[in-house]
């Protein structure tokens, strides 16, 4: 590259571009795992759902075809996929509504107790999902404890019906989901400065106007990244709707597990898992444009 | 020492030579010698202390530390040490450890690491202070942890990136003091950065002045002061006053130089060829308010706008009729009474300014 | 800034409640002397007494810290140099890097969960190994991977990078300055992506559920079968232990991230702390579950609730094998997870029809029966069927129905069949089992025709009265209905006969219907399928099964129709004459087997997804 050097008149000289030694002895392990044990089973699964299954089991190479997505679009599973999507977007909201107030609280508790506080919502977290789903289902079930209280209490005759239907599934959803959406919510409502809403106060508006025109705008990235945190992880969930909706509940969940586990027709599963790739990344792409910011994980 | 060959550096995200952030530097470094390069933000004086460290590597050019190319070599390589302007303590480290880490690099032995800690803590005054974290000392306290740790290697050259640029005043005019001792009494070269003039012309044996990624002059501290080869260099250091104008006249001792329409400065012991234009530098002090100039003054007709208190001096502000306005600085003491007569004449010498190209 | 209301407060306090109440009664419970998780009779520690002479589960413990340990462990080295690497240098690709460490997080678990069966599943082809604990590591480095690259990324967010230059200015190599500046001060994220790490391992069940091996599995899928299984409240006393830890990694989280100097030994300390207890655990329950270290193993696979334990404690105790005894719920479950590979099952109960179509997939071995001289006990009719005439490939292990039952207390009227069972007055009250072939059939032959019937009209008629069906059908369990007849969740149930006789052990008022449009009739089978790498220790197992005291101790607890003559002579005289488990002969003669349906089995897989 020639260079022009100096004050006018420039003299010109040719220049020699000194390299830095590259970066790639820190990331060729995470590069080599990630493509070994995550690009390609990934690809392997794009791949399979472009194929027959096998007659018996397996996948059939011989002819590449559509139709595993083809038959999606059929009625009965167009349904699974639409509840699918109206549970996790309800749960979604169920969490927002009342996670927003209950984040809100903790952010205005003062530091002393504040940490205490937290560390209460960061433990049910960090608990085993299964078994904080299990202690819904020994207080919900028919000779579980509600029902055996109201009985001895003579409230009722006929025990509660109170498991292994959709209110029930919704129930275990939200129980499991709602730390993911007060997290986030908690996060961006700590870094509220709260004198704004002072400000707004101060300058005429009503509490509700400050909430909708200050604080709300303000925290849109938590609610956004709450969202997403809650939406994305129930459509994969299928073992909620398997303990608590009896089997009688089929979620896309379960329609993939059973593609893979019972079915034997995996092609099938992984074209809906595709599906279901897709559409997440359709979601994400919405919340982002809606605002939403990658540093959701500062919840971390 | 260091010698510096025709450097240049182009950051990777610009696209032109014009804009290169060093374009085209050669100086020498005596050894011993303390100098500073002094100039505005984005001057390039950064870019060119970190090439000499080795954080850059140079564009064009070559880097030489006791006439061995250093260019091609990393920072640890090169027998080059910085302090850097936030200090850069190891967090982690105590005083102690942070001052040795160099050592410890090469794996000296402890007894030698411990003697040298001990007498660098004596040497910057902060004795007893080994075990103490970086974030228990004062910036004054910070500064000095950089330095013993940046000398304790005996590097050849020493180099200092703003170092007191978050120092309060009162500690700034210590420290710089206190450096340039340190620096006499090591004996190693300093190489020190800095946008503060005052700050260059107390410490350096010589200052480069750099500006736009050039260098505009190099000298000692009066060179730069005193005479000024560009208009840069006068008007960053210090205060100073320009006169601009053209010859009318040439006379056999003096010529008369026609400032604008309505100016005119009658130059004593002066001599240029009618039409030439010329641009004469000279700093406040030099000036003197006379009611009537005396033969071998230069002069011209001022009027009085404002003085202004600074405590030991009293500036004072005129104009001339074209607007432009002239600086004088007078000692408090000795002040001209401008209520003395009507008209009132900037005087000055002409060997005591300087003709600005 | 306004202190909160106290709405609010007493908003957040439900709020709190909801989310603890019932951790609160698990754990209170686990303290409770009665097996019925409901009314508090007592104080007492006997379920975890219990918990801690399960070798299956500390098996499962085990395995759950080891994996949790060894993922973390590669996932923290991993991830670490990758967030350094991603910090500092710009590159070309790193956003695509910086996309593909991103979509983990992303997409749900299952998704994750099948890929990585189907990758494990092709490589089987080109080097032969068993899904198992090294898999299970394998799958959680790689989602855990993301996260503690962003975790610690965010740390590096405020790092000084004058700090490396002022290392390196003083000498410090590259790799020097890494490990001497760099890497102290970003220890706590580090810290803080290892425990996110440890924690996401521990308590996985999704990704685990598809790459497990049956020598491996992990606590939280132990759970999962224990939870779908009954509720003994040792499940109880299990989760109480897990909170526990689980408190502990929080508060030493929480402690670790207040990170000044005289903190920093604490913090050194705490995590030093963790790594011996979990180093210190994993020994412990290694010692604890190898005691009775058997140099042999057999992987035996069956139906659930089919073969008790202590029949299995037997066996190891008699000749040293170790049984590895994984379970399904379908004969369409046991050959998904047979084909998937990876898994080298020496022993495979497989009903009549699924022992013709495993033959045809040249699944399985030859067995001896010169080996076996038990055989010589087994009723004549069960032998020689037409799926295996010379009993070259399977032996018959039991044999059973499907049939009606009814708690008469509940129900007030009569249940003559399966029609019957479309009353509304069922709403809401039936169990059935979650068994395709057995649900359309019974639907099918309820119309008249044969189970085995794959006429699309047939068919089509079947599908639309089983989705009639649905409002009254409560849960669909082939694991354990009778759970829900027993409990009271359902008081009608179309489950398999020795289902129905458990049930009436703990509920009199349940009694056994033979539906009048006829039995379907299933006799399971041992088979040894060609993976088996220990034919020897299967023929051994086969056989010993065959003692009519061993068969007599099945039958006793799952009561199926025992085809033991010898132990039929053991046998209680009300157990013959149950006709939940031995229907009356005509009923058998008129019963139908399933057969193997070739590609018909496609037919039924659509309406089977189209009721449900």
């Amino acid at each position: 590259m020639d260079l022009k050097i100096g004050k006018p008149p420039f003299t010109t000289r040719k220049v020699h571009k000194r390299e830095f030694k590259g970066p790639f002895a820190v990331l060729s392990p995470v590069i080599v795992w990630m493509l070994i044990f995550f690009v390609v089973p990934i690809i392997l699964i794009i791949i399979a759902s472009f194929f027959n299954k096998g007659d018996l089991a397996g996948i059939n190479y011989s002819s590449p075809t559509f139709n595993n997505y083809i038959s999606f679009l059929d009625e009965r599973y167009l349904k699974i996929l639409f509840d699918s999507l109206a549970i996790s977007l309800i749960t979604t909201l169920i969490c927002l509504f009342l996670g927003y107030p209950f984040a809100y609280f903790v952010a205005k508790t003062p530091k002393k107790y504040r940490a205490l506080f937290l560390m209460m919502i960061i433990l049910p977290f960090w608990t085993n999902s299964l078994i904080r789903t299990y202690a819904w289902i020994i207080l919900l079930r028919t000779e579980g404890i509600i029902n055996t209280y109201l009985m001895n209490l003579h409230i009722i005759k006929v025990p509660l019906s109170l498991l292994y239907n959709q209110g029930s599934v919704l129930l275990g959803m939200v129980y499991t989901m709602f730390p993911f959406m007060v997290l986030p919510l908690y996060s961006t409502l700590e870094k509220l400065d709260f004198s704004l809403l002072e400000a707004a106060q101060d300058l005429g508006a009503k509490p509700f106007d400050a909430f909708m025109r200050v604080t709300l705008p303000l925290t849109k990235s938590g609610i956004l990244s709450g969202s997403l945190l809650v939406f994305v992880p129930t459509l994969g969930l299928f073992f909620i709707p398997d303990l608590m909706g009896g089997s009688k509940i089929t979620l896309i969940s379960n329609l993939i597990k059973n593609q893979f586990l019972s079915s034997r027709n995996w092609p099938f599963g992984s074209a809906i898992s595709i599906i279901i790739i897709l559409l997440m990344f359709g979601f994400m792409n919405l919340f982002t444009r809606l605002g939403g910011s990658k540093d959701k994980m500062e919840v971390m | 020492m260091v010698r510096l060959n025709h450097v240049v550096k182009i950051f990777d995200d610009q696209d032109n030579l014009e804009a290169a952030a060093v374009n085209d530097i050669s100086l020498e470094i005596r050894e011993g010698e303390f100098l500073t390069i002094l100039g505005p933000s984005g001057c390039g004086k950064t870019t060119t202390l970190r090439m000499i460290a080795g954080f850059e590597k140079c564009t064009n050019g070559d880097i030489f530390i006791d006439n061995e190319n250093v260019s091609d070599k990393a920072p640890y390589e090169r027998q080059v040490n910085t302090v850097f302007q936030n200090y850069a303590l190891f967090p982690h480290m105590n005083v102690y450890d942070n001052i040795a880490f160099a050592l410890s690099i090469k794996k000296a032995p402890k007894r030698e690491i411990e003697e040298k800690v001990s007498k660098l803590l004596k040497t910057v005054q902060l004795e007893g202070m080994e075990n103490r974290m970086p974030d228990q000392l004062s910036g004054g306290q910070k500064q000095r942890v950089a330095i013993a740790r940046a000398v304790i290697n005996n590097p050849k050259v020493l180099l200092l990136d703003e170092p007191l640029g978050a120092l309060d005043q009162k500690l700034r005019k210590q420290m710089q003091v206190e450096l340039k001792h340190l620096q006499q009494k090591l004996g190693i070269t300093f190489v020190f950065v800095t946008h503060d003039q005052e700050e260059a012309l107390i410490m350096s044996d010589r200052i480069c002045v750099m500006n736009n990624g050039s260098i505009e002059q190099f000298g000692t501290p009066d060179e730069i002061y005193e005479r000024p080869k560009t208009r840069f260099v006068a008007d960053f250091i210090g205060e100073t006053n320009f006169f601009e104008g053209i010859i009318k006249e040439r006379k056999e001792n003096y010529s008369i130089m026609q400032m604008g329409s309505l100016d005119v400065a009658t130059l004593n012991g002066v001599v240029y060829s009618e039409g030439t234009t010329l641009c004469f530098a000279i700093r406040p002090e030099r000036l003197k308010l006379k009611a009537s100039p005396t033969s071998d003054d230069c002069y011209i007709k001022a009027f009085y706008k404002e003085r202004i208190y600074v405590g030991s001096v009293i500036k004072t502000v005129l104009t001339l009729n074209n607007g432009k306005q002239i600086t004088i600085s007078e000692a408090s003491g000795d002040i001209f009474d401008i209520n003395a007569s009507k008209d009132i004449f900037v005087t000055w010498k002409s060997s005591q300014g300087v003709v600005i190209n | 800034m306004k202190k909160n209301s106290k709405l609010s407060t007493i908003y957040s306090f439900f709020i709190y409640l909801f989310l603890y109440l019932p951790i609160l009664i698990l754990i209170l419970f686990s303290f409770n002397s009665s097996k019925l998780n409901a009314v508090w009779t007592g104080f007492s520690l006997k379920w975890y007494k219990s918990l801690f002479t399960d070798y299956t589960i500390l098996a499962a413990t085990r395995n759950t810290l080891f994996i949790a340990l060894v993922s973390t462990i590669l996932s923290v080295m991993i991830g670490t140099l990758a967030a350094v690497g991603m910090y500092k240098y710009k590159f070309k690709g790193k956003n695509v890097l910086d996309g593909v460490l991103f979509v983990p997080i992303v997409i749900p678990e299952i998704v994750m969960g099948i890929a990585m069966l189907s990758f494990f599943s092709l490589a089987q082809n080109i080097v032969h190994f068993e899904l198992g604990i090294t898999t299970l590591i394998i799958a959680h480095v790689t989602f855990s991977v993301s996260y503690v690259v962003v975790v610690v990324r965010s740390r590096l967010q405020g790092f000084d990078k004058n700090l490396e230059e002022a290392a390196m200015d003083l000498g410090a190599t590259p790799t020097k300055t890494f490990l001497r500046v760099t890497l102290p001060i970003i220890t706590p994220g580090i810290i803080a992506g290892g425990l996110l790490a440890f924690t996401l391992s521990l308590d996985d069940v999704i990704i685990s559920f598809f790459v497990a091996g049956p020598r491996s599995t992990t606590l939280p899928l132990k759970i999962f079968s224990m939870v779908k299984f009954g509720v003994t409240p040792e499940i109880n006393a299990l989760s109480t232990i897990m909170l526990f830890f689980t408190v502990v990694i929080v508060v030493s989280m929480e402690l670790l991230n207040k990170n000044t100097g005289n903190k920093k030994r604490l913090m050194k300390m705490t995590s030093a702390l963790l790594v011996f207890l979990i180093v210190f655990s994993i020994g412990i329950f290694t010692v604890a579950s190898k005691i009775n270290a058997p140099k042999e193993e057999l992987n035996v696979f069956n139906w659930s609730e089919y073969l008790p334990q202590s029949v299995i404690d037997k066996f190891e105790k008699k000749y040293n094998i170790k049984i590895n005894y994984s379970t399904f719920s379908s004969n369409e479950e046991m050959l998904a997870k047979l084909t998937a590979g990876g898994t080298d099952f020496d022993l495979v109960v497989a009903s009549d029809y699924m022992v013709e179509t495993l033959t045809k997939m040249d699944l399985l071995q030859t067995i001896d029966l010169n080996k076996m001289p038990n055989v010589k006990y087994m009723d004549e009719r069960v032998m020689k069927q037409t799926f295996d005439p010379l009993n070259k490939y399977s032996l018959p292990y039991m044999w059973g129905d499907a049939a009606i039952a009814v708690d008469t207390s509940k129900v007030d009227f009569e249940i003559k069949g399966f029609s019957d069972l479309w009353n509304p007055k069922l709403k809401g009250k039936i169990v059935v089992l979650d068994d395709m072939r057995a649900i359309i059939g019974m639907a099918l032959k309820k119309n008249g025709h044969s189970i085995n019937d794959t006429n699309a009209a047939d068919l089509a008629q079947a599908k639309k009265d089983l989705i009639a069906l649905q409002p009254n059908i409560k849960s669909y369990d082939s694991d354990s209905p009778k759970t829900l007849l027993i409990n009271g969740e359902a008081t009608v149930g179309y489950v398999w006969g020795a289902e129905i006789s458990l049930a009436k052990r703990e509920n009199p008022n349940i009694k056994c219907i033979i539906p009048e449009e006829g039995l379907f009739i299933q006799q399971d089978n041992f088979t040894i399928p060609k993976v088996s790498r220990n034919k020897a220790a299967a023929e051994l197992f086969m056989n010993f099964i065959m003692e009519p005291e061993i068969s007599l101790e099945i039958s006793k607890a799952f009561p199926y129709a025992n085809p033991n003559t010898e132990a039929w002579k053991l046998m209680d005289k009300s157990m013959l004459d149950d006709i939940s488990i031995y229907p009356p002969d005509e009923a058998v003669k008129n019963g139908e087997h399933l057969k193997d349906i070739g590609k018909g089995i496609e037919s039924f897989d659509k309406v089977w997804s189209g009721i449900k």
